[in-house]
């Protein structure tokens, strides 16, 4: 496409985006540099300490046992989120594209849990995993009687029901773009794949999969920061319990700085998930050019 | 259908836009109270008998009830000097945390003034709500006490006539656990659990912030006993808060437990009275003794209507005042001269033989309670599922305090 | 022949389980909820759980509207979402357009950055943000709510719109030129009318992430207060420690009920929506 415009005209371009640099710069730049700067002071609002340590709030999160856990959830959450929202999540989007009546009341219905509020789906959850009457354990025991399990105290089973909520909210999400990636494979190959004797099976693994793999991995960008910054879930569900056990790392770093008012240490644990960000990113991104270009 | 709808929401969404646009013009008030109790059926009552007794025009703010949020809301608005907020309701451990920040205003000779403060329980006062330089910052709004309630079904089923002392408590304890209800409930969530610590450390005569002296460990021990050794108290309520806890107590799953307030919850579940659930006098293990609480109403320090907020809480620590809230919210009088006054039944009964026959304790806080609090929590925990040995819970506690303190 | 049909028969059945299985495990969680609200607080905590409540009761959202001053915070939610709404396409529509017809290394370094700070987290910028709201006096306003609101949707806004305007062929507009048309007659008669779709699909999609925004009135708000986080502000029991379930849940469906109603409208536009972000990401 040639869209080519002598240079002269170039203003008019950037009076056209700069509103929406001003208001995203307005909410971001200021906090990203002052979150920057606090993170190598020690301020403790609470007993109203204020001074400047250099790098030791860095060199403390790593012997921290609290921010430890915390990562070692989060790292778990991730990787199982994420695993199970790939493998689930092709399953789903398979059968949202199947030729059938109900198509158009499927899709209705797959973006309820995307369309609402994580607070929502958290606060019901822990009533829905509660061991007298939640819903889990009385649907369980319809099948299996005197079934007993309080979800939440255990800390694996605790880890479980977390990732469970957020498969039940965002896998639709996830369903539905990979569902994007699969129209676009023209019939014509499955055609000539079956005028080979192919299976349904060989075709998936041969034809459906290869093709989608590179939408799945660009996807799986947004949807990993997506997690690696999720905090509400175990906000409304599980205040980060058992112990720290279920406290991802973003929900400590809010405790941090809004609950203990530690705001340099919070800081330094928000700069660091940031870094850890933008690494990942960039590696996510070097691994779909040289694997598909 | 669809084009109508859609036009319908444009035409909504650009009316918005232009109310928006003429923000509803602000109201001229004196004074604004962020309170916890707006969502109280009685609230607008309360508000009116303090509007009519002050004379004041107050404008409300809905504080969140969901307890963390709340905690983060307030401790933001107050740490950075906001001054759209004039009086603030806070709980005991964010008034431990605050007490000695300079972010709320000292009280005595304005409001807490010689001839009143007698009235109010002087351990709290002094536990709570007064600074490292002896300024007290709060008016206490009421009087709770974390006191001992017992299913008068259980007591007659199984053959006692009150629970007095430690033996008793273990025997019934025992007796009540069958068919999967247990003898003791407690809800020991993270954040909740220190209230139970805290209990069992005072009965049994320990100390808190003393993590070396031998009835500390004993407390500990008994809890663990109570859930590991004669599985009298089931492990799943590490998960409960008083909601959960509450609700199994009516069910008929406890016999016995520790709960603050006067009994609300039980009296709409219909299972309220001298025959069903019902609030008894402590148990005497060591020591008799109880953790009161209250909520304090508190003057942000940074107030540009300070004459205002005086006004206001000089009613709060008055007599009407206190009777308003006793009236329109069951909250039993902070001033023992004002509790005298309150008509006799078996809740006033009750607290007054508290305030006589125990002794009464403000709970441990300290500065950073809240990570305090849950760390605590967490390695109670720990503890109570076997991870960790109750000697090393000690050893870590006594780092906590002395980190914390 | 027969074996064909019996084929058939298997595979539609096939598909009739898997379509139900789905539906089961995301609605059946919605309908306990819905249950949960409209039974009376002394028969909630029955076991097991009775699917069809005996005495179904409203009760509860009655106390909600009279004491959570639910009308007060539907307006508010629905001023700021308007507002945010409004602005937030204008200025995108102009951005995106800047962005698809102009080429320049700092254009594109102005469009790579705002696509990058979608990987800032909420809670990396919080505090400081706080502070800086306080500072210019936008704290616990209307103004400074929609500036955020704004900013949080303008990343997803410009992407789809981009690509969309990058899709309509430049020589439309140059054909305009030659008749005369001036750059807002292009604007206004060409480029919007074929917006229209991608305008809607924008729009609906960022009316469902504002309603559901939770950190934002959350932390910079006192006193307007919207939908989404009425759910951390209902009635204490009387311990004052704890929540009760039946208003939780009754809270959650007012907060979920016109989110289903708007998704059965809009699946086509949310779907479109969805799929266009994605396949272009």
């Amino acid at each position: 496409m040639h869209t080519k415009r002598s240079l002269n005209r170039l203003w008019i371009a950037w009076i056209l985006v700069i509103p929406v640099l001003l208001v995203r710069g307005f909410t971001i730049i200021y906090p990203i540099f002052e979150t920057f700067r606090i993170s190598f002071y020690d301020v403790r609002l609470l007993r109203g300490i204020n001074e400047f340590v250099g790098i030791k709030n860095y060199i403390d999160v790593f012997q921290d046992p609290k921010v430890l856990t915390s990562l070692k959830f989060t790292v778990i959450f991730v990787v199982a989120s994420m695993a199970l929202h790939i493998i689930l999540g092709v399953a789903l989007a398979l059968i949202l594209n199947m030729k059938f009546m109900a198509k158009k009341f499927l899709r209705t219905i797959v973006l309820i849990p995307w369309a609402m509020p994580m607070v929502v789906i958290g606060m019901a959850a822990k009533w829905g995993f509660n061991n007298d009457y939640g819903l889990v354990n009385n649907f369980i025991r319809l099948f299996v009687p005197n079934f007993e399990l309080s979800w939440l105290i255990h800390t694996n089973t605790a880890r479980a029901a977390v990732v469970a909520m957020d498969i039940w909210k965002d896998l639709p999400f996830f369903a539905i773009l990979v569902l994007a990636a699969l129209q676009f494979i023209p019939e014509e190959i499955y055609e000539a794949a079956r005028v080979d004797g192919a299976g349904a099976i060989q075709a998936f693994f041969k034809i459906t999969l290869p093709l989608i793999m590179k939408s799945i991995l660009v996807l799986s960008i947004p949807f990993t920061m997506w997690r690696l910054a999720s905090f509400d879930i175990v906000y409304a569900m599980t205040s980060g319990g058992p112990g720290d056990d279920t406290s991802l790392i973003a929900y400590r770093i809010t405790t941090e700085a809004f609950t203990n008012l530690n705001l340099g240490y919070g800081s330094t644990l928000a700069i660091i998930l940031f870094f850890v960000m933008v690494i990942l990113s960039l590696i996510n991104i070097f691994i779909v050019n040289k694997k598909f270009n | 259908m669809k084009k109508r709808i859609i036009k319908l929401l444009v035409i909504s969404l650009i009316v918005s836009f232009f109310v928006g646009g003429t923000v509803l013009a602000d109201e001229k008030y004196d004074l604004t109270l962020y309170s916890i109790m707006t969502t109280n059926v009685n609230f607008d009552d309360w508000l009116a008998d303090v509007e009519a007794g002050t004379g004041l025009n107050i404008r409300v703010i809905a504080a969140p009830t969901n307890s963390d949020t709340r905690q983060q809301k307030v401790t933001t608005v107050l740490s950075s000097g906001d001054s759209s907020i004039d009086i603030l309701e806070i709980n005991d451990e964010m008034a431990a945390s605050f007490k000695s920040t300079g972010w709320l205003e000292p009280l005595q000779g304005t409001v807490l003034t010689d001839d009143i403060i007698e009235y109010f329980p002087e351990g709290y006062l002094k536990d709570m709500i007064t600074s490292r330089n002896g300024d007290i910052v709060g008016v206490p709004g009421y009087s709770g006490y974390l006191a001992f309630w017992v299913d008068q079904k259980k007591l007659d089923k199984y053959g006692f006539e009150s629970i007095d002392n430690k033996e008793d408590f273990i025997a019934f304890a025992k007796a009540a656990t069958e068919d999967g209800n247990y003898g003791y409930g407690g809800s020991w969530e993270k954040t909740y659990v220190f209230n139970e610590i805290g209990t069992f450390i005072n009965l049994f005569g320990g100390d808190y912030f003393d993590w070396t002296n031998p009835a500390n460990k004993e407390a500990i021990q008994f809890m663990y006993d109570m859930v590991n050794t004669w599985k009298v108290t089931p492990i799943d309520q590490i998960a409960d808060k008083y909601e959960q806890m509450n609700q199994k107590f009516i069910d008929g799953k406890y016999a016995m437990l520790f709960m603050w307030g006067t009994g609300t919850d039980y009296r709409n579940a219909g299972r309220y009275g001298e025959d069903q659930i019902h609030m008894a006098l402590m148990p005497k293990f060591e020591t008799r003794s109880v953790f009161t609480d209250s909520w304090s109403y508190v003057l942000n320090s940074a107030s540009r209507n300070k004459d205002a907020a005086v006004k206001f809480l000089n009613y709060i620590a008055g007599k009407e005042g206190m009777l308003s809230a006793w009236e329109n919210f069951d909250r039993y009088p902070a001033r023992s001269d004002v509790a005298a006054t309150l008509p006799r039944n078996e809740i006033t009964d009750m607290y007054k033989k508290y305030s006589e026959e125990t002794i009464v304790r403000g709970r441990p806080m300290v500065p950073q309670t809240m990570e305090f609090i849950s760390d605590m929590g967490t390695i109670f925990q720990q503890t109570m599922q076997g991870k960790i040995s109750v000697d090393e819970f000690c050893e870590k506690a006594q780092e906590y305090v002395d980190r914390y303190k | 022949m027969i074996f064909n049909k019996i084929k058939k028969i298997l595979n539609s059945g096939l598909k009739w389980i898997l379509a139900l299985t789905v539906s089961f495990i995301i609605l059946f969680p919605l309908y306990w909820i819905f249950i949960s609200s409209i039974t009376p607080a002394g028969e909630l905590f029955k076991q097991p759980i009775d699917y069809l409540p005996d005495n179904p009761t409203i009760s509860n959202y009655i106390y909600l509207i009279y004491n959570v001053g639910l009308i007060e915070k539907v307006v508010s939610t629905l001023i700021i979402i308007g507002t945010t709404l409004i602005i937030g396409t204008i200025i995108c529509v102009m951005a995106s357009y800047g962005f698809a017809r102009y080429k320049s290394k700092g254009l594109s370094i102005a469009f790579m950055l705002i696509l990058f700070s979608m990987l800032i987290p909420n809670v990396v910028t919080a505090r400081p943000l706080y502070d800086f709201m306080r500072r210019v006096g936008l704290y616990d306003t209307y103004t400074g709510l929609i500036i955020l609101y704004i900013s949080k949707i303008i990343p997803f806004t410009i992407l789809i719109l981009r690509n969309f305007i990058s899709e309509i062929p430049i020589s439309i507009e140059e054909a305009a030129a030659i008749d005369g048309a001036t750059f807002l007659q292009k604007i206004y008669h060409i480029i919007l009318p074929l917006l229209k779709p991608a305008i809607a699909i924008v729009a609906i999609t960022n009316f469902i992430t504002c309603l559901n925004e939770f950190f934002i009135p959350l932390f910079y708000a006192n006193n307007i207060q919207v939908l989404s986080t009425a759910i951390t502000q209902l009635p204490l029991k009387d311990n004052m420690y704890s929540v009760p379930w039946d208003l939780v849940s009754s809270m959650g469906w007012i907060i979920i009920l016109p989110i289903i109603i708007f998704v059965a409208i809009f699946e086509k536009q949310i779907m479109d929506g969805i799929m266009a972000g994605g396949v272009k990401a």
